[in-house]
C-alpha cells in the first residue's frame, strides 16, 4: 500500500515492492514472417529515463529487419528489438523506485548460420542456445573467475510447438549483477526468439544482502505472468522447416537438465587460483 | 607513545637514504605489512595507500593537500595526525627530531573486494549493448587506453553503478565535450563512481560545495580520480566530465593533481549541472591546463537551487572575469555575453544591463538590444529576435553565434 514513485526517504526495512497489475495488462500481438507472437504485459512505466518503450511492427519479414551485432566483442550473433518495456517497482512510504523489470523481445541470429542445422532440431537448438550464451556471457571475467552463471535452473517447456526453454543467468559469487531470465524458441532454420527479463533491485552490495531489504517476489512473479501469457502460433514456412528438419530424428526432445557452462580457460582458472592463495597470504600475514 | 626513539626491531619503511625516516609501531607493522604484499600484487587501491605513507618521508609540509586532518593536540615538537588513504585511516606522529611514526593503522583489507560490490568508489567501464547500459568495474584504475576517451564523474546519488549510470547517461550525452548520445551509445565510457546516497554540495551542504577542495568526506574518492587522471596523463584528449555534485570530487582531484605539479595538457573537461563551487573549479582547471569547450560548465540550471547555491551564485560573474583575465582568446565580447547569461538566468537583469550595454557599445559594432535579445536566447529564455534571425538571416546568426 502507498507505494507511490516519489521518494522522500530511505527504506531501510524489509520490504516487498509493487509494481504494475498484471490483471489489467493489455494484449500485444505481432507476427514475423507469419509467425504469431501474443502475450500480455502492462505499459511501460521506467525508472531510467534512457531506457525506451519499443512497440512491436504488426507484420515485419525477417530479410528486411536491421540486424546489430548484440556485443560489442564480435559479430558472431546478430539482433533486432522487437518489443522493448521497463516497469518500475516502489517501495513503501514515499521510498520510491527500489527495482525494476526490464523486458525485451528480440530476434536472434548467428551471422553466418550453417546451411545444414535447423533451430527446430533439438541437439542444434541446445548448441545455438549454449554458443549465443557463451558469446553474452563469457566476456566477463574477474581475478580469473567467470561473472556469469548460465544457464542456472533450465526448465523445458512443454507443451510448445518447437523446442523451447526457460532459464535463468546469475550472477557468479562476488559479481554484483542482477539476474536475468530467458524464454528462447526458434522459429525459423536459423532464427530464434529471445524473450529476456533483467531483475534489478536497488540499494548496495550482493544479491544475497539485497534480498535481506528488498524481496524479489514481486517482480519475479510479473515476469513469470507475463511469461505463462505468451502463445505463438507458427507460419506454415516454419511448420515445413520443422517437418523437414525433424525428419528421421527419433529424439526430439530437449535435455531436461543443463548445468552452468565453463566459460573460464585453464590459464584463467590458474589465475583465480593464484587470487585465491594471494588471499589466504594476506591472511597469514595479519594473524602472524 | 612517549618514546620518541624508533626502536631497532621496528624497519624503516621509508627514508633510510634520504628524507626524514618513517617507521611504524610494532602494532602497525603487520598491517602495513599485508599493505604492502597487496600493492605489490597489483592492488590499485593498496598502491595509492603504501606509496601515501612513503611519501612522509619527503615531509608533511609538501602534503599540503587534503588528506590531512589537523592534529589532536600538538605539544613539546610531537605533533599527532591522521593521514586518510584508500581503505586505511593512518595515526601518524612527527618526532621532535622531524622523523615520523605511524601509531596506528586501520585499514580494511577487504577494501578491493568492496570496491568490486560498489560500497567504495571505484572506476567503472559503462557500455552499451543492445539498448541497455551495464557497468563493469575496472580493477586496475585505469581508464580504457584510447584517445578521445570519456570519463564521467558521477554524483553520489546510490550505491549500485546501474543505477548512477542510469541517472547520469543524458547529462553526458548533453555536455558538448562528450561527442553526444550517439558517441557514447557505440564505444561506452569510463565512470568514477562514488556510491552513497546522498549528494555532494548543493543548497544543503553549502560548506562542502564552497570548500570541495578540502573537504574530508571527499578524500577517498577523490584521491582514487586523482590517481586515476594521473596514470591516463599520456592519452591524448581525454574528456574529464562531471555530473552534478560529482564537480566537488573532480574539483578536489585537480586540487591534489595540482599540489603535485601535474598537469594534463590536451584532456578537456567540463562541469555538468555542478553543485559545488564553480569559480574554484575553473581556477583549478586552469592551473591543470586542461581544454574547455566554449564554455567549463554545460546544462548549467541557476533556478536549481542545489546548482544556484552550491555551484556558487557569484561564479556566473566571477568566472567570465576570470577568463577575462587569464585567456588570450576570451574577448570582452564573450566576457559581457556570459555576464549576461550569468545574469539573466538569475533573473536580475537590471542590475547588469546597464554595464552591458555601455560595454556592448564600445566593444563591437552591434546595435545593443540585438546583441542581448540574442544572447537571451542562447541563455534559454523564450526569444523570438534569434529564432527569426536564424530563419531569415542564417549567415547573421551564424556570424553572431560563432561569437558566443
Amino acid at each position: 500500500m502507498f507505494n507511490w514513485s516519489l521518494k522522500l526517504r530511505q527504506q531501510t526495512e524489509y520490504c516487498v515492492p509493487q509494481g504494475p497489475s498484471f490483471q489489467r495488462a493489455g494484449l500485444i500481438k505481432f507476427s514475423t514472417s507469419g509467425t504469431e507472437i501474443s502475450l500480455r504485459a502492462p505499459r511501460h512505466n521506467s525508472h531510467f529515463s534512457y531506457k525506451e518503450a519499443i512497440q512491436p511492427p504488426r507484420e515485419c519479414e525477417y530479410k528486411h529487419l536491421m540486424m546489430k551485432p548484440a556485443r560489442k566483442h564480435s559479430k558472431r550473433w546478430l539482433y533486432h528489438n522487437l518489443f522493448m518495456r521497463s516497469w518500475r517497482f516502489n517501495g513503501p512510504w514515499f521510498s520510491g523506485s527500489v527495482g525494476e523489470l526490464s523486458m525485451r523481445i528480440a530476434l536472434i541470429t548467428p551471422n553466418e548460420p550453417d546451411q545444414d542445422a535447423s533451430f527446430f532440431r533439438p541437439k542444434a537448438f541446445e548448441n545455438g542456445a549454449a554458443d549465443y550464451l557463451q558469446y553474452c556471457y563469457a566476456h566477463d571475467v574477474f581475478e580469473g573467475a567467470q561473472s556469469w552463471l548460465a544457464p542456472v535452473d533450465w526448465q523445458v517447456v512443454n507443451p510448445w510447438p518447437c523446442p523451447a526453454a526457460t532459464f535463468y543467468v546469475r550472477a557468479n559469487a562476488g559479481s554484483i549483477s542482477s539476474p536475468n531470465r530467458y524464454f528462447l524458441f526458434p522459429v525459423s532454420d536459423s532464427h530464434f526468439i529471445e524473450v529476456y527479463f533483467n531483475l534489478h533491485r536497488g540499494g548496495a552490495g550482493l544479491q544475497e544482502e539485497k534480498d535481506k531489504l528488498i524481496s524479489l517476489s514481486t517482480i519475479e512473479q510479473l515476469s513469470t505472468d507475463i511469461m505463462n501469457s505468451i502463445q505463438i502460433k507458427l507460419s506454415p514456412e516454419a511448420q515445413a522447416q520443422q517437418a523437414k528438419a525433424l525428419e528421421g530424428i527419433e529424439d526430439a526432445q530437449l535435455s531436461e537438465s543443463f548445468p552452468p557452462i565453463k566459460f573460464t580457460t585453464p590459464e584463467q582458472d590458474a589465475e583465480y587460483e593464484r587470487y585465491l592463495q594471494d588471499e589466504i597470504r594476506t591472511q597469514e600475514i595479519l594473524n602472524r | 607513545m612517549f618514546n620518541t626513539k624508533p626502536t631497532n626491531q621496528v624497519r624503516a619503511i621509508a627514508g633510510n637514504h634520504s628524507g626524514n625516516l618513517v617507521t611504524c609501531s610494532p602494532s602497525a607493522q603487520p598491517i602495513y605489512n599485508v599493505l604492502e604484499h597487496k600493492a605489490k600484487c597489483g592492488n590499485h587501491w593498496a598502491r595509492i595507500t603504501v606509496a601515501g605513507l612513503q611519501s612522509l618521508c619527503a615531509g608533511r609540509m609538501h602534503l599540503n593537500n587534503v588528506f590531512i586532518k589537523p592534529a589532536t593536540n600538538i605539544s613539546y615538537g610531537h605533533e599527532e595526525f591522521f593521514l586518510i588513504l584508500p581503505g586505511c585511516k593512518a595515526t601518524v606522529e612527527k618526532q621532535s627530531n622531524g622523523q615520523f611514526r605511524v601509531l596506528h593503522l586501520e585499514a580494511d583489507m577487504n577494501y578491493g573486494l568492496l570496491q568490486q560490490h560498489a560500497k567504495k568508489p571505484g572506476l567503472w567501464c559503462a557500455n552499451n549493448d543492445d539498448g541497455k547500459w551495464r557497468a563493469s568495474y575496472l580493477k586496475n584504475g585505469h581508464i580504457k587506453g584510447k584517445q578521445d576517451r570519456v570519463v564521467a564523474i558521477t554524483d553520489r546519488v546510490d550505491f549500485e553503478p546501474d543505477e548512477v549510470l542510469g541517472q547520469s547517461v543524458s547529462y553526458l550525452g548533453g555536455a558538448s565535450i562528450s561527442g553526444g548520445g550517439f558517441n557514447l551509445n557505440k564505444y561506452g565510457f569510463d565512470m568514477h563512481h562514488t556510491p552513497g546516497t546522498s549528494m555532494i554540495g548543493g543548497m544543503r551542504n553549502v560548506s562542502q560545495a564552497n570548500m570541495a577542495e578540502r573537504d574530508s568526506s571527499l578524500h577517498e574518492s577523490a584521491l582514487l580520480l586523482a590517481k586515476t587522471m594521473y596514470n591516463a596523463r599520456d592519452i591524448d584528449d581525454v574528456r574529464w566530465v562531471s555530473v552534478k555534485g560529482g564537480s566537488g570530487i573532480l574539483t578536489q582531484a585537480m586540487q591534489l593533481l595540482a599540489d603535485q605539479g601535474v598537469t594534463l595538457e590536451g584532456h578537456a573537461v567540463q562541469f555538468c549541472a555542478p553543485t559545488t563551487n564553480v569559480a574554484k573549479a575553473v581556477s583549478l582547471a586552469k592551473s591543470l591546463e586542461l581544454s574547455k569547450d566554449r564554455n567549463y560548465h554545460s546544462q548549467r540550471r541557476l533556478l536549481d537551487p542545489n546548482q544556484f547555491i552550491g555551484g556558487g551564485v557569484l561564479s556566473g560573474y566571477i568566472v567570465p572575469y576570470q577568463r577575462l583575465k587569464n585567456e588570450k582568446d576570451y574577448d570582452s565580447l564573450k566576457f559581457v555575453g556570459d555576464l549576461y547569461k550569468g545574469t539573466n538566468s538569475i533573473k536580475a537583469v537590471g542590475v547588469t544591463a546597464i554595464a552591458v550595454g555601455s560595454a556592448v557599445g564600445v566593444t563591437s559594432g552591434v546595435t545593443v538590444p540585438a546583441v542581448l535579445s540574442f544572447i537571451s536566447g542562447l541563455a534559454g529564455t523564450a526569444a523570438l529576435a534569434p529564432k527569426l534571425t536564424e530563419a531569415y538571416l542564417p549567415r547573421l546568426h551564424h556570424k553572431i553565434k560563432g561569437r558566443f
